[in-house]
């Protein structure tokens, strides 16, 4: 049985030895190790982070907290989670300033995260948002606008501190993930 | 076939010994350790980690988990067996099959070195076989998945066992979730690993911090746990039943209607030899605390095994919907009617104690180190029209913040006590304040207050903000289709006091009126934001004015829907 095995194992690995040689092999992508990296990981000095640029839609209320407005703007990310990162930047400041408010502003956070599908954002506690229930609704609904034009996110986890949390501002339920068909 | 690609083999091999060609592991990356099969595993094409998955070259998989690979050119695909388990995966594609089925991967497997790297996990786990990320070693732990027996039965969930270096990790939670031992402090913690961002100790570990045996035989890859708890006494003293067990033991406890019961399920045991006695002379094996009941000499279908399923989510803090009902009973009953246990099933071992009552009783469940302690309390019966009124924030959250330096949580504390002492001069209506005083409420608990006493109507009083000064107006929220009158009913009078602009009512899923069952209204008054809204909501004669419109509100609604 064993011996099989070897054998069998010794005739697969040239199998894909000798087939990889006849192709071109696809480099492998520089891996970032993503939710398992502790942080030691040097980059290679000879690679220059190459920069995406990308339009995105931004949403921001009207003067009078009534609709959500929205503006295009640029991002530029050398990483995913960076685009979202930039992304949520962008929610605290709006282009047209004197047509548009911003719903969320010093908004800090302690991680964001894009996990399959999953982006969660580990709130600060302590951050002051002194909006009001329509205000806080209004805040989610843009941030849901804003985040889920990226086709890959389907859920937008809200906690606060690393815990869950009933509500950010202490009106809207965010125990359960935000989805798009809320 | 085999036998003519044996020189081929060992062309290659002498490829392989040829330097730089094969070895040398990149430094740049961060290396993963393997650890299959209880060995530390060392390939020669170190692992990648891609997406926050570990890719392991296609050989690590075939020799550590003992399956058979088959590589075919053409489609460039793998194919992987393993006893009747088996899947495919191609180089670059997301696209796999497992026993025929197509799955989608997150992670393609990629060449690296000339070797096709494999994602560990979903192939591991594809064939059956457990696997583990060990964060802080950065070790992958993958292991044939051991047979595990709780008290000579298969475990309900899972019990996850990963194999280091000879010793036997066991999934810690599971283990004491199901001996019941829910909320256990784990004494030494640090002796276990954390996998999967779980806790698993050591079997001889959970041994010393759970007592009975957990016997870990890698040869038969058997894990067997031997701890069963005893049921030693069940009593009654007043509205309080004790019930002693030989180890502490956490009860599933739930709540029966017609005749109203409370029930506790004693997960992994059994009743000792004298209580087992007793139940044997009983009819149906159902024992009765003090004495011979001949009422329920029958046995209730509750201690049959499958005949009735309880009812779902009922938590103990959450005990039946109340009604008024048993008003007409005399007062001098005993809260407790009979009391009983049971063997309810022996496969697992799980031991069932009913408390009857005479009346719906809330209750507590309590733990000792000796067993259980329920208190019952009957439960606050409604006398009118109940009305529950909820001032916004409090305590630690102060709400929005008001141009003048003034908190939300302290105009939604005053016009909610205002409106509450008018509410009290009609003696049709029964109101019950969610806080009077600077206090925080979490929100489930505000909706607790509200549906534990099948309250009639719930108002949550609230003031707005934003960032432009200039915004403004009175807006009234619902969320439920049965709160939509009483939603509109209060705008009404709450504009017409204001006489701010008209923002309209608007439903929104805000947690207070999502989850409370009765018509339930949020009101945001004005904007503390606005100079001009912000003077008149914090002077005292304004908000005397809301409150009476609020209470109008509530008048109108009672009369014309009620």
């Amino acid at each position: 049985m064993k011996r099989r095995h070897m054998i069998c194992m010794a005739v697969l690995a040239t199998m894909l030895v000798a087939g990889c040689g006849q192709k071109a092999a696809p480099a492998p992508q520089p891996t970032a190790p993503a939710e398992q990296s502790s942080g030691s990981n040097q980059a290679p000095a000879t690679i220059e982070p190459r920069l995406t640029k990308q339009s995105v839609f931004v949403y921001y209320s009207d003067n009078n907290l009534m609709e959500l407005q929205k503006e295009e703007q640029e991002i530029s990310f050398a990483e995913d989670i960076e685009k979202y990162k930039k992304t949520l930047e962008l929610l605290e400041k709006p282009t047209k300033a004197d047509e548009h408010v911003p719903l969320w502003s010093d908004f800090h956070y302690h991680s964001v995260t894009f996990d399959k599908g999953t982006l969660t954002i580990d709130a600060d506690s302590k951050n002051q948002y002194n909006l009001g229930s329509s205000g806080e609704a209004m805040a989610l609904d843009a941030l849901k606008q804003t985040l889920f034009q990226f086709p890959e996110v389907e859920r937008i986890v809200i906690l606060a501190d690393g815990k869950k949390t009933e509500s950010l501002m202490g009106h809207v339920d965010v125990q359960e993930p935000l989805t798009r068909d809320q | 076939m085999k036998r003519r690609l044996y020189p081929l083999l060992l062309t290659l091999l002498f490829l392989l010994s040829i330097p730089g060609w094969a070895a040398a592991s990149s430094a740049e990356e961060e290396t993963v350790s393997l650890m299959i099969g209880g060995q530390a595993v060392s390939p020669e094409v170190p692992p990648v980690i891609k997406n926050g998955r570990t890719l392991v070259p296609v050989r690590v998989i075939a020799e550590g988990l003992g399956a058979d690979v088959d590589w075919n050119e053409a489609a460039r695909t793998a194919t992987i067996t393993r006893g009747n388990q088996q899947l495919s995966l191609t180089l670059d594609s997301m696209q796999a099959r497992v026993n025929g089925k197509q799955v989608k991967l997150d992670t393609a497997p990629v060449i690296s070195k000339q070797r096709m790297l494999l994602p560990l996990r979903f192939v591991a786990e594809s064939l059956g076989v457990t696997v583990g990320w060990d964060n802080s070693a950065r070790t992958v732990i993958a292991n044939e998945t051991p047979q595990v027996k709780l008290n000579g039965h298969k475990p309900a969930q899972a019990i996850s066992v990963y194999q280091v270096n000879g010793t036997a990790y066991v999934s810690a939670q599971a283990v004491a979730d199901q001996l019941g031992v829910t909320g256990y402090q784990w004494s030494r913690p640090e002796r276990g690993k954390t996998i999967d961002d779980k806790l698993a100790l050591p079997a001889e570990q959970l041994e010393k911090e759970l007592g009975g045996s957990f016997d870990w035989n890698p040869k038969k890859n058997v894990l067997e746990i031997e701890r069963l708890n005893h049921l030693t006494d069940v009593s009654q003293d007043g509205d309080v039943v004790r019930i002693r067990t030989a180890m502490p033991v956490r009860a599933e406890s739930f709540v029966l209607e017609g005749p109203s019961r409370i029930v506790l399920d004693l997960p992994q045991t059994a009743l000792d030899d004298e209580l087992d006695e007793l139940s044997r002379q009983s009819e149906g094996g159902i024992a009765i605390v003090g004495g011979t009941d001949e009422e329920h000499k029958a046995g209730d279908k509750d201690e049959v095994q499958g005949a009735e399923l309880p009812e779902q989510g009922a938590e103990p803090s959450d005990s039946a919907d109340s009604q008024a009902a048993m008003s007409d009973e005399p007062e001098a009953k005993p809260l407790i009617a009979s009391l009983r246990y049971s063997q309810y099933s022996t496969s697992p071992d799980t031991v069932r104690v009913v408390i009857e009552l005479n009346q719906k009783s809330q209750y507590h469940v309590g733990y000792t180190d000796n067993g259980i302690e329920v208190k019952l309390t009957p439960k606050p019966q409604k006398t009118g029209f109940l009305i529950v009124v909820d001032a916004g924030h409090g305590g630690k959250d102060p709400g929005s913040l008001g141009v003048a330096g003034n908190h939300e949580k302290d105009y939604t504390l005053a016009v909610a006590n205002k409106v509450v002492e008018l509410l009290k001069q009609y003696k049709e209506f029964q109101v019950v304040p969610v806080r009077t005083t600077d206090v925080f409420y979490e929100l489930s608990e505000r909706v607790a207050i509200a549906n534990e006493r099948n309250a009639d109507l719930f108002l949550s009083i609230h003031a707005n903000a934003f960032p432009k000064p200039t915004a403004g107006g009175t807006e009234t929220f619902y969320y439920n289709a049965n709160s939509k009158t009483f939603a509109q009913i209060v705008h009404k009078h709450l504009q017409g006091a204001t006489q701010f602009a008209d923002r309209g009512v608007k439903s929104s899923a805000y947690y207070v009126i999502k989850n409370t069952k009765m018509p339930a209204v949020l009101t945001e008054t004005g904007f503390l934001s606005n100079p001009s809204e912000n003077a008149k909501l914090t002077n005292p004669a304004f908000q005397d004015k809301i409150a009476e419109e609020l209470v109008a509100a509530i008048r109108e609604y009672y009369l014309s829907y009620q």
